[in-house]
């Protein structure tokens, strides 16, 4: 008898911890689930405008600026600048700078104005245009980052091609936005 | 009688757990209501900012192609430039208070939207030129766009850098 109610027990005790065993489970499974609901309403979903205004600045700012005209030389726009600058003539003085000195500081400007005024991140670099500075050190004209933006989380380029003719190569002037 | 008991008593379990179990389906159905609801609102609300962010995208595509403002050299358009000129005339036809009839025309473009152009390079000659503006701002929100475009001076014979700003408005719900 006593054998019999030794066993009833271990039973209900065994269904106990199962029960629980199962409710610890259903737990472990809600919190889990809203954890990925609130991880997921937290990403940031890419909206048309911020999409549409990305696209367009990369490319309008890269197609708009070679034909501004330059503060201090109103007579050349940036890409005869930088045309003389490449050609390693540096023939063009404007007030106080030659040509390479002059667009690297227009440019400062411009992507100021354009982005770093507006926090948007970006990488805005040359190819081609070689500029040995006071120490002797040769490197690339252009290269300005804002917000840490780097080849990894980029997202929207534009890209515009400068011929160097009768010189047998081109200046690429490349502008990445990147998504924070 | 103890058994006829201990089967009542059984019986009584069986009960309880049926309604508990009736009860926690109902509260789940409850909670699973209401999290379908605030989802199907969210999504009416997203599409609702989202018609009103392409509707203010459109008028951006629309300023810098309009040829009242365009840069025409030889017959053909400049991409990505408008001519100073044609701006301030657009301008001063649009806002004049005498003349309703342009700005009526350009509403149907531009429908409830501000649009100004901003000059910011040279910085000498930095300006800033309403074109269009339709005048909401009660219970109005509203979505900016800005786009990079060249300023052409055909006196000077200069090219400027600005932008266009195109300010979307929309009722707040």
């Amino acid at each position: 008898m006593k054998k019999i109610k030794n066993n009833k027990n271990n039973r209900k005790v065994r269904g106990q911890i199962e029960t629980f065993g199962l409710a610890f489970i259903v737990i472990l499974i809600s919190i889990g689930f809203f954890i990925f609901i609130s991880f997921k309403s937290q990403e940031e979903v890419p909206t048309p405008q911020k999409d549409f205004t990305n696209d367009k600045l990369a490319s309008d700012f890269i197609l708009s600026i070679t034909d501004v005209n330059i503060e201090s030389c109103e007579e050349y726009t940036l890409k005869d600048l930088i045309i003389d600058c490449a050609r390693d003539n540096e023939r063009i003085i404007c007030g106080s700078d030659k040509s390479c000195n002059a667009v690297n500081k227009s440019m400062y400007i411009l992507l100021n104005k354009t982005f770093s005024e507006k926090n948007i991140a970006f990488r805005f670099y040359s190819e081609n245009i070689k500029y040995t500075d006071n120490w002797g050190h040769t490197q690339e004209l252009l290269n300005f980052t804002n917000l840490n933006c780097t080849n990894r989380n980029q997202g929207k380029r534009g890209t515009s091609i400068i011929s160097l003719y009768p010189m047998q190569s081109n200046v690429y002037l490349n502008l990445n936005i990147c998504y924070r | 009688m103890n058994t006829n008991t201990h089967r009542l008593n059984r019986g009584q379990v069986q009960l309880g757990e049926s309604i508990a179990v009736i009860i926690i389906v109902i509260i789940l159905l409850f909670l699973g209501i209401v999290f379908w609801n605030k989802i199907s609102n969210s999504n009416v609300a997203d599409i609702q900012s989202q018609s009103h962010e392409l509707s203010v995208i459109e008028i951006a595509n629309i300023v810098p192609e309009l040829s009242e403002l365009k840069c025409n050299e030889l017959s053909v358009n400049r991409v990505k430039c408008i001519d100073f000129y044609k701006l301030k005339a657009m301008s001063e036809a649009i806002n004049s208070s005498s003349d309703a009839i342009t700005f009526e025309y350009y509403h149907n473009y531009f429908k409830n939207s501000k649009i100004t152009v901003i000059q910011v390079y040279p910085q000498t000659s930095i300006f800033n030129i309403t074109l269009y503006d339709a005048k909401l701002k009660n219970n109005t929100k509203s979505l900016l766009i800005s786009l990079p475009v060249n300023i052409k001076n055909y006196v000077n014979k200069t090219t400027a850098y600005g932008f266009i700003i195109v300010e979307g408005y929309y009722i707040s719900s």
